[in-house]
């Protein structure tokens, strides 16, 4: 509801009942009120009140209801404190609730994901919204192409029950609950909405968070890790911080500082890099926990073959992939080089 | 109804990694055909392409003799199954199964008649009206696979479908999708990296191995006549046995000499070596589980072709025992029945059936026969 409409409607109770109404901005300005004298004069009340709790005060003989909407702040005061004013105040919330609700539920989640909202009721506001602001939540980014948004958008409200906003021409939000064992588990969305749209969606499972407040640090790391995950894991579909810790380090390193440190090891891995089979034998290697028989199982290596080609890639980078450190810093390696090529 | 053709079909990821290498495939109408290969081995990714997720680096597909590499896989006909599905929680089966159709705009009175139809096939009909979670496991899977029969699609595309199921249901679901496969006289593309899975049920397997397609056969022929060493490596539980041998002949006899012992060739194997100019080479032999057996339990005799070995590992396995029998540095697995009493530790004599046996050059690791 806007402050121009708002000024329309007190003056219409102004009629009605008889009492005094005014229209205050955040800093006690009076915007319109019924006793002309008191438009463009302070309330120096207001600075006092903290509506962090409730968005109906009680103080020094008003009723203060705070309106809170993204643009226009506002706070109406009726003054006295009787049984039919407070019924009044609550009216007033209610009808500024309800066209909040229609109007921006969408908009103000959309508000706290991309961090525009810097209003220090926040956690009041969500619950006005019917949002909880505590209690652990992470932000799934899923990104799909343009045409796809309407489907892609039924598929995850039937599939999951959160709260889903678009943020981007091809990118939704999910505000996914982890106290919610009963949805599907993020890693199978992938395959879902593979299954029902034919498209390899990307999904980016973003930091635990607490709060409301860190909402959109949790989104930022969500989409991070879709950018970071079709260079650096094209082959997955779904991404975690587990699987894209060295990368996201790798690629938060200065350029320089990164080519230093690869330069100090002076450990050929772009030989690696441009050997597949060598690859592929670490990469199987480090999904089986450097594990030699689980390894030449799943690749169905001899395991002399394995061992040879282990040897193979030791004495090309000077790892030795048995060693749990070796393994760690040929992964940097691998990742860091691959950072450097995007630099 | 279709069938496909894959001619000289390449994938290169935009990293360099080359995939699948030039694969060349023909798939019948209603075949129910198998990709199976070890982890890594490209089978996702040409399953991927044939449904256009991934794009077609070079080479040719059509579907039912129309050239589709460009064609978007929602037009292409094709339903996929994965690993991973998940029913939508809140809604009833019926609702499940029709979601999908009310995206693609379909009528009331169509998806109805679909899901009767594909709930009949499925014998879900009873469950219409139930939520995912009054379901079993079994029937949940069967609700997933409803989901992509109303589709009605011409060809169907799984990759590891049942690969999450426990080992009882997993047994379950094969025989119904063979049953499915019958009833809806449809097309499926089935990939699993599970050999015994692919033996029990494709009307054809295509083993793959590092992009490079090896053999393209029914499940007999790839059980009985491996194309080369890798095949008969893969396919086969416990893994068939290797022996590498140099050929030799004596007193017109073929033998196969490793460490100190020699093994005699049959007749008619005798005569497929010689023609095929192996005597004097270098050979891998390769020996099934079962064709090696306890001399104590024999009833046939094989005196050419004995050994003595220790047993190392006994597995039992209820209807059969698996021996784990080290001989001469080598280690041999053979198949015994349960009755037979042995104990890890004791020397045992053991035989090879040569009859069975198969040979693989050594160097290009293609069978001989
Ligand atoms: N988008 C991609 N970019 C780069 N490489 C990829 C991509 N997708 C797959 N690969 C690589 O291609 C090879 C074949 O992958 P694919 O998924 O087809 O294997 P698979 O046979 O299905 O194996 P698995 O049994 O493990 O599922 C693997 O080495 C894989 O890492
Ligand atoms: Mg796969």
């Amino acid at each position: 509801m806007g402050i121009q409409k708002m000024k329309t409607i007190l003056h219409g109770l102004k009629d009605i009942i008889d009492t005094e109404f005014n229209l205050i901005d955040d800093s006690g300005y009076i915007l319109h009120s019924t006793d002309f004298n008191r438009i463009g004069s302070y309330d120096r009340h207001v600075s006092a009140l903290d509506f962090s709790s409730s968005f109906i005060i009680e103080f020094e003989g008003y009723i203060y209801c705070y309106s809170h909407h993204q643009e226009e702040r506002c706070i109406i005061s009726i003054k006295g404190i009787d049984a039919d004013n407070r019924r009044l105040a609550k009216i007033i919330e209610v009808f500024i609730g309800a066209k909040d609700m229609g109007f921006s539920r969408n908009e103000f989640l959309k508000g706290i994901l991309l961090n525009t909202i810097s209003d220090p009721s926040l956690e009041t506001l969500c619950l006005k919204h019917d949002i909880n602001p505590k209690g652990s939540v992470r932000l799934l980014a899923v990104e799909a192409t343009e045409e796809l948004m309407g489907n892609l958008q039924e598929i995850l409200t039937a599939l999951l029950g959160d709260p889903i906003v678009q943020i981007k021409s091809n990118t939704y939000a999910v505000i996914n609950r982890n106290d919610d064992k009963d949805i599907a588990h993020p890693a199978y969305l992938s395959d879902v909405l593979a299954t029902e749209l034919l498209y390899k969606v990307k999904i980016g499972i973003g930091a635990s968070v607490e709060n409301v407040k860190d909402w959109h640090f949790s989104l930022r790391t969500a989409e991070t890790l879709i950018e970071l995950g079709k260079v650096f894991l094209p082959e997955q579909n779904t991404y975690t911080f587990k699987d894209l810790a060295i990368p996201m380090l790798t690629s938060g390193l200065p350029p320089q500082e990164l080519s230093y440190l690869m330069k100090h090891f002076n450990c050929s891995i772009d030989k690696i890099i441009s050997n597949n089979e060598l690859l592929v034998t670490a990469r199987g290697f480090f999904k089986n926990n450097l594990n030699i028989t689980d390894t030449s199982r799943s690749l169905y290596l001899h395991r002399n073959t394995l061992i040879y080609r282990l040897n193979k890639i030791q004495e090309i980078t000077g790892f030795d992939l048995r060693n749990f450190n070796d393994a760690l810093l040929f992964n940097i390696m691998i990742n860091g080089h691959q950072s450097l090529k995007l630099t | 109804m279709a069938g496909l053709s894959l001619k000289g079909i390449n994938k290169l990821y935009p990293n360099g990694f080359h995939a699948v290498k030039d694969l060349d495939l023909e798939i019948g109408d209603k075949e129910f055909i198998i990709l199976v290969g070890p982890s890594g081995c490209g089978k996702s990714t040409s399953l991927r392409m044939i449904a256009g997720l991934e794009e077609i680096s070079s080479g040719e597909l059509y579907i039912d003799d129309t050239l589709v590499n460009d064609v978007a896989p929602k037009d292409r006909d094709i339903a996929m199954v994965f690993q991973n599905y998940a029913l939508y929680p809140h809604m009833t089966v019926y609702e499940n199964m029709a979601f999908g159709l009310k995206l693609q705009k379909k009528s009331r009175e169509e998806i109805k008649e679909r899901i009767d139809i594909a709930a009949k096939i499925l014998n879900i009909a009873a469950l219409l009206n139930r939520k995912p979670k009054e379901l079993s496991g079994g029937q949940r899977q069967r609700v997933a696979l409803g989901r992509a029969i109303v589709r009605e699609p011409k060809i169907f595309l799984m990759d590891e479908p049942l690969s999450n199921l426990d080992a009882k249901l997993r047994l379950q679901m094969r025989s119904e999708l063979n049953k499915l496969h019958k009833n809806l006289q449809t097309t499926f593309i089935y990939v699993t990296h599970d050999q015994t899975e692919a033996l029990t049920m494709g009307t054809r397997i295509v083993v793959m191995n590092e992009g490079v397609v090896q053999q393209v056969a029914e499940p007999q022929t790839i059980f009985e006549k491996p194309a080369n060493l890798f095949v008969a490596g893969f396919i086969g539980s416990p893994q068939m046995n290797f022996i590498n041998c140099s050929i030799h002949e004596e007193a017109g006899s073929i033998y196969a000499d490793f460490n100190n012992h020699r093994l005699l060739f049959p007749t008619d194997k005798a005569q497929l070596i010689k023609a095929k100019n192996y005597v004097g080479k270098e050979v891998i032999i390769g020996i099934r589980p079962n064709h090696i057996h306890a001399i104590a339990e024999a009833d046939f005799p094989y005196e050419s072709c004995c050994l003595k070995g220790t047993v190392e590992v006994k597995e039992l396995l209820g209807t059969e025992t698996h021996l784990h029998i080290k001989a001469d540095q080598l280690e041999f697995i053979c198949v015994v029945k349960p009755s037979l009493e042995v104990q890890v530790g004791v020397n045992i004599e053991i035989a090879m059936n040569m009859d069975k046996c198969h040979v693989f050059d050594k160097e290009t690791e293609m069978a001989v026969f």
